[in-house]
């Protein structure tokens, strides 16, 4: 048989030939596979087959209304999904046989949620790319007197090579594990697609965007290599270990690049006569950030750490956008003065570790403490109550104050998926208009990442990711009741679910 | 012949009045006598004969052979007493082999800290060059579980040996008193847990654990009574032989007779509750050391005549607390009638002991409750007020001639006497490292 | 038409005001009329009933009877005493982190990047008449890091309590804390030796470089060869680490050593000696009454602990009488705290000076926390005492300031007032109920 483009599958008598076909065809992978890692040949093949049956599963949701994210919303509409796209979409779409069909009556089908910022399948990954030849001595090693000698005179911090924290020619996407259990956690609050890159790490390279719902890595990628980022937080041991550290560290990597990429120019105007200047392919791949010419992220929470981005941007002319920006309205007017884009996370920080929190009178109220055998009081905490309570609001309308000073801007969960819709719904509540925040958490991270094409509204051709809720999104009463991610059904976890780290969901079951 | 004699005599008298010895004879002249106890004397004469003062005023008669010291300008204190050091147990805080302060044992009623008190330590000079006269010095419980330290120890710091130092010991007998776990202080030091006992570690509560080991002490408490009449039947003749020496009950028998308090560690209100109830219980003389937050239950203290020791002078507020809180607290103890002085445990800072005192004063504690309090006070709630804590005739000629008010820093010791003995100011290692190094010849260049 | 003048109008009043906003807010300098109490300049004149007048920050004014210019917040000293306020010169409050102790030489990270004005500690450093202080790194490896000195505005931006034109400062540690408890190299004062001459030697070759390419290119030397000469210089790469060092060669950054030990601090002077530099100051510095004269010659700082001591070996020489005694030998005696609690009664240690040695008067005790505080750091020029031309920073007090009685009632800077007793909440306040 000979599949054509244009020959819907769902017009064949019967897809059991079909899937037989397919069952051997993978049976025959996975046996070559065995043969290759000598697995279990049984999880093997039936991984394999739940995949293959999960792929070419069809849905049909009948009856549902669609706000498709363009400034429509549909009512009594049939959505069908098939082969991961939105196959068809509207009122008198004929529902295909094979199509598991959902009666979506009463419910809300949104644009599955893009997450311009994670770390998903980044776990807690620190492995430089090779071993290091000459290594800064960590406290609990004891070095031998040659490479004590040799660290005295020279300047330990610059070693390039193989330094966890200066990565910037590294991809995300060879490092994620997509079997990593936060991608449930991420699927279940409607995320279906992620820019993933390591949180730890100065430079730790370029980000990658998947898709959250694959357990293959060919099939997770949309783009393999997307923004640059450079952070304030290292990696475990040895230099740099303090924010000072790193502040020094990006400057210095970021001058170095300024230094080098002149000696490869002037090398190359005019090699005779001059040393050959060093290749450092980590310092090389930083040649686009300096010239402006990559745009590079920069996540930051604080206000100060708002302030310390911009003072290095500023000295390095660089192209950016920050990423966090929790206390944004703290520093509102350097925001407004520079003008980049946001990606803003809901995440929220707590109150007493927010920028001048210490600046509020806390004085606990004094209060006679009572004759003993009285009932014991529980000791009020009532200044703070209210200091809390205003700092709180002030976080969640953080959004909004942004929205309205005129800034560009996309939302993000802040790694933070379990709360990701209360979250958000604590933006829109304090003052974040419900349109604009639906759309700052699907068609403009899409425009942001370059995937509008695919990704962000619900429109035929697009990715299937929908996310099915029982009323409006914004309501604190609505529940997300189903989540397709590339045409595949979510399955969600029982509430009593145990702790993430163990793998308990097997994909395809049920 | 006759002249001979005479002449004998004459040169047997010149040696015996030139001969130094500690039977001296002092009168202080002209000088601001503030007797802490009275009133201030101006241009008044304190005269000291053997260890005692034994004329204070403005018209005394001076005694033949005498010394007198003419103390225009200047001022006479009592000496001061800090009430809970490591002196002579301690050297360098950093250093192990120099700290001698803890036992191992849950009980050691029986460890005296006099056995382990370096009478030469270097903290001695020192001190005294900074006006302390006098000190407790005592050990600590050793570790969680702990509750007898041992007897604490008063020393002048004049002696040269111990004996000699030594005033009375035991003065006192160091306790930490077990937590009873739960909410209603802050932290602070003292409050061990209970002992395990054999069975259920873990499974008990602090509560359960505390009640345990206080019903312990209480029973050590009830064995000395017996252990006291047992040997007072013997000596009485009514028993043959006396009782089986036991240590642990030895060591408790001047605290449950009431000769000496028990200096017991306690920190939060619940501790410090559960302290007053074991107090009242025991009928036993007490102090409390530490207290934290003392000041919330102070009509409480006041009510159960137990008096602190106050440490908290330079602990830092937080923000949820006023920012003078720490200053402030001695005048709150002071007003709800809480008896209290100031304690400086480690020897290296005993100096700073007169400014805790002033600074008080600066934040609500009248001056001349803030000077008691480092000389009066912990006199009384020790139990030797009769030999020291003021200036009395009859009291023992402990005293510190001063350029300025006692609890100023600016203010310097001219003169010095403990037990009637005039103290080598000089004899402070490191004022002579002062004196040694200022004679380094200045190099012309 | 006149619907565009008008907007434009409109809009240039905004630009104005937003303008104005701007340079209102960035370093706030104030007027202030302090009048009628005792003022202990600090250059050894005491005025009674002495008034203070601050114009935009600065001391404009210093007499007897000074009337208020129109608008100028008047404070009543009378019966109290006003001298200028007291700078800390060792304090590690304000920062994100102490130590980057990873490798022995530190010197790219800089302080200044990681400053927060929300450190609870400068409230009550306030509240002890503390106006501004040096934040430091700490003691962890031979070289450390960068510093920076702050006015301790509180409720303000980092930005506005920078002080403008403070010099950098380097900071340097010898003896045991650097040693630390394990293994890594160097392990004894003869390895920190060791370390601070590699160190400075390299930054030596590497000024070396630099001014030889900055000669070349301002032709004051001729090219190496023919290359340079079609070419031009290939510059040298810039490394952070030893442009601080640079900077200490050429004078600029200054220097802070902590020290305990005589031979470790002996060993920085001649050290330094070799390369042409003295040291600005030490810290902790216990046993410099034995080197008095070498740091009198070397006009380094002596930071010190008044009465420390004792805590650690290196720490068992100490006497409380260093500083009399250095300043007796024309040396410069700084008392500082390293410590959030030491911050709070830095007037009590300054009169310990006159206690502990024969020769100390208050004038010499003020000093050690006021103007030697503002020579170590460099800003003696407008820091320091209460004379005209410096910065209006006082602290009012309700009794002698080196009294133990005396508590701060007030501490101003730059013309504004950051910590009022009268407005703070104290223990009597809040014993009554009030919040």
């Amino acid at each position: 048989m000979v599949f054509q483009r244009n020959v819907p599958l769902s017009r064949h008598k019967t897809a059991l030939p079909f899937v037989v076909v397919l069952f051997l065809i993978g049976a025959v992978l996975s046996g070559t596979a065995l043969s290759v890692f000598g697995q279990d040949p049984f999880q093997q093949i039936s991984q394999t087959d739940k995949l293959i049956f999960q792929y070419q599963k069809v849905y049909a949701l009948t009856g549902v209304r669609v706000v498709v994210g363009n400034g429509q919303t549909l009512n009594n509409i049939t959505i069908v999904l098939k082969n991961g796209l939105i196959d068809a979409l509207g009122a008198n779409v004929p529902v295909p046989n094979e199509a598991e069909v959902i009666n979506g009556t009463g419910l809300t089908v949104y644009s599955g949620f893009v997450d311009a910022h994670t770390s998903l399948g980044l776990g807690r990954r620190t492995t430089p790319v090779a071993a290091p030849t000459a290594a800064p001595a960590q406290p609990s090693q004891r070095p031998t007197t040659a490479q004590t000698q040799q660290q005295a005179t020279t300047p330990e911090p610059n070693t390039y090579k193989a330094d966890p924290n200066l990565r910037p020619n590294q991809v995300a996407f060879d490092e994620i594990d997509f079997n990593d259990t936060n991608f449930q956690s991420a699927r279940e609050a409607g995320i279906g697609v992620a820019l993933s890159i390591n949180q730890q790490g100065v430079f730790p390279g370029k980000s990658s965007v998947v898709s959250t719902y694959t357990s293959d890595p060919l099939f997770g990628v949309i783009k393999n290599s997307s923004f640059q980022f450079i952070q304030y937080s290292s990696s475990r041991g040895g230099y740099p270990s303090t924010l000072m550290a790193v502040v020094a560290f990006q400057r210095q990597a970021l001058m170095d690049a300024q230094y080098y990429m002149n000696l490869e120019d002037w090398y190359i105007a005019g090699p005779r006569g001059m040393t050959r200047p060093t290749f450092d392919p980590a310092i090389h791949s930083l040649y686009p950030v300096i010239r402006g010419e990559e745009t590079v992220v920069i996540p930051v929470s604080t206000e100060l750490d708002i302030k310390r981005a911009l003072d290095l941007a500023k000295q390095f002319k660089l192209k950016y956008i920050l990423s966090g920006v929790v206390e944004g309205y703290r520093a509102i007017d350097q925001l407004k003065a520079v003008k980049v884009p946001l990606i803003v996370s809901v995440s929220y920080p707590q109150p007493r570790s927010t920028t001048g929190y210490a600046f509020y009178p806390q004085i606990t109220p004094y209060e006679k403490t009572p004759p003993p055998g009285a009932p014991a009081q529980p000791q009020t905490q009532r200044a703070t109550e209210e200091l809390d309570k205003m700092i709180q609001d002030q976080l969640y309308a953080n959004a909004s104050v942004l929205y309205k000073a005129g800034l560009q801007f996309v939302i993000s969960a802040g790694s933070d998926y379990r709360n990701f819709i209360k979250n958000f719904r604590s933006a829109v509540n304090a003052g974040l208009p419900a349109d604009v925040a639906l759309a700052k958490i699907t068609t403009e991270p899409a425009q942001f990442l370059g995937i509008a094409d695919v990704a962000g509204t619900v429109e035929t051709g697009k990715i299937a990711n929908i996310v099915v809720t029982d009323g409006d999104l914004f309501s604190d009463k609505t529940a997300i009741k189903y989540v397709f991610i590339d045409g595949k059904k979510v399955e969600f976890a029982p509430p009593s679910a145990p702790a993430a780290g163990q793998q308990q969901r097997i994909r395809g079951d049920n | 012949m006759k002249k001979i004699i005479h002449l004998t005599l004459a040169v047997l008298i010149i040696a015996i009045g030139a001969a130094p010895s500690f039977a001296q004879k002092y009168a202080l002249t002209n000088a601001t006598i503030v007797p802490v106890t009275s009133a201030t004397i101006t241009n008044g004469t304190l005269v000291i004969e053997d260890e005692k003062i034994t004329a204070i005023g403005t018209n005394v008669r001076i005694p033949s052979g005498a010394e007198t010291i003419n103390c225009k300008g200047l001022f006479i204190y009592p000496g001061m007493f800090d009430p809970n050091t490591n002196l002579g147990m301690s050297e360098i805080a950093g250093v192990t082999q120099t700290q001698d302060q803890t036992e191992t044992g849950t009980f050691n009623t029986f460890i005296k800290a006099s056995s382990g008190v370096d009478p030469n330590t270097i903290m001695k000079g020192i001190a005294r060059w900074n006006g302390i006269t006098n000190v407790i010095s005592s050990p600590r419980a050793a570790g969680p579980g702990a509750v007898f330290g041992g007897q604490e120890v008063l020393l002048n710091l004049g002696g040269w040996t111990l004996k000699e130092m030594t005033d009375k010991d035991p003065v006192a007998m160091y306790m930490t008193f077990p937590t009873f776990g739960g909410g209603g202080g802050r932290g602070g030091f003292g409050g061990g847990q209970a002992p395990a006992t054999q069975q259920s570690q873990q499974q008990e509560s602090p509560r359960v654990r505390a009640e345990k080991t206080i019903a312990i002490v209480k029973d050590l408490f009830e064995s000395t009574k017996l252990y006291i009449k047992a040997k007072e039947d013997y000596t009485a003749k009514k028993r043959p032989t006396p009782p089986e020496i036991d240590q642990t009950l030895e060591g408790l028998i001047p605290v449950v007779k009431q000769e000496i308090p028990l200096t017991i560690a306690v920190s939060g209100i619940d501790n410090m509750r559960e302290a007053m109830k074991f107090v009242k219980e025991t009928n036993v003389k007490a102090v409390f050391y530490g207290a934290s937050d003392a000041f919330r239950i102070a009509d409480e203290l006041a009510s159960a005549n137990i008096p602190i020791i106050y440490t908290e002078t330079l602990n830092t507020p937080n923000q949820t607390q006023p920012y003078d809180l720490y200053y402030a607290i001695p005048s709150i103890l002071y007003n709800a009638g809480v008896k209290f002085c100031f304690g400086i445990s480690s020897t290296s800072d005993i100096h700073n002991l007169p400014f805790m005192a002033g600074m008080s004063a600066a934040y609500g504690l009248p001056k001349d409750a803030a000077l008691k309090a480092v000389t009066i006070y912990p006199a009384e709630m020790y139990g030797v007020d009769k030999l020291l804590g003021s200036l009395e005739v009859g009291k023992l000629a402990t005293v510190v001639v001063t350029n300025g008010d006692l609890l100023e820093p600016a203010t310097k010791v001219v003169h010095e006497f403990i037990r009637g003995m005039k103290v080598n100011l000089a004899d402070n290692w490191q004022y002579q490292q002062y004196l040694k190094y200022r004679a380094r010849p200045i190099i012309k260049k | 038409m006149i619907h565009k003048l008008y907007t434009a109008a409109l809009g240039l009043i905004m630009i104005c005001t937003i303008v104005t906003g701007i340079y209102r807010s960035s370093y706030a300098q104030k007027d202030l009329l302090v009048r009628n109490g005792t003022v202990i300049t600090g250059t050894g004149q005491t005025i009674e009933k002495g008034s203070i007048l601050i114009r935009s920050g600065k001391i404009a004014q210093i007499g007897t009877n000074i009337q208020a210019p129109a608008g100028v917040p008047v404070i009543d000293a009378t019966g109290l005493y006003v001298m200028a306020g007291i700078i800390d010169a060792h304090s590690h409050l304000a920062q994100v982190g102490t130590n980057e102790g990873t490798s022995q030489n530190s010197a790219m990270v800089d302080i200044s990047d990681v400053i927060r004005p929300d450190d609870y500690g400068i409230y009550l450093a306030l509240g002890g008449g503390v106006t501004a202080m040096h934040v430091l790194h700490g003691s962890a490896n031979v070289i450390g890091g960068k510093d920076d000195a702050v006015k301790l505005k509180w409720g303000r931006s980092k930005e506005e309590m920078l002080i403008p034109d403070n010099p950098e400062g380097l900071k340097f540690a010898l003896g045991e804390n650097p040693i630390g408890g394990d293994t890594r190299y160097p392990n004894s004062r003869m390895g920190q030796e060791y370390v601070l001459r590699s160190y400075l030697e390299q930054a030596k070759q590497y000024k070396l470089e630099w001014d030889t390419y900055e000669a070349k290119v301002a032709g004051k030397i001729p090219p190496a060869n023919e290359y340079e000469k079609k070419y031009g210089p290939v510059p040298p790469r810039k490394d952070l680490q030893l442009e601080a060092l640079k900077g200490v060669l050429e004078g600029k950054v200054r220097t802070h050593i902590h020290g305990y030990m005589n031979q470790e601090m002996a060993m920085v002077i001649n050290v330094f000696a070799d390369y042409g530099i003295t040291p600005t100051s030490f810290e902790h510095c216990m046993e410099t009454y034995m080197i008095a004269d070498e740091l009198a010659k070397t006009k380094t700082v002596a930071s010190l602990f008044v009465d420390s001591w004792n805590f650690k070996v290196e720490a068992s020489r100490a006497i409380p009488f260093t500083a009399a005694l250095l300043t007796e030998r024309g040396a410069i005696a700084n008392i500082h705290s390293d410590s959030g609690e030491r911050i709070r009664r830095l007037n009590l240690d300054a009169a310990k000076t006159i206690r502990y040695g024969d020769t100390m008067t208050e004038t010499d005790a003020i000093k050690t926390i006021t103007l030697n505080a503002a020579i170590y750091l460099k800003l003696q020029h407008r820091m320091g005492t209460i004379e005209v031309g410096k910065d209006g920073d006082l602290s009012i007090w309700d009794a002698h300031p080196l009294s133990v009685y005396s508590k701060c009632v007030k501490t101003i800077i730059d013309g504004e007032v950051f910590f009022d007793r009268d407005k703070a909440i104290t223990t009597d306040k809040w014993l009554k109920g009030i919040k």
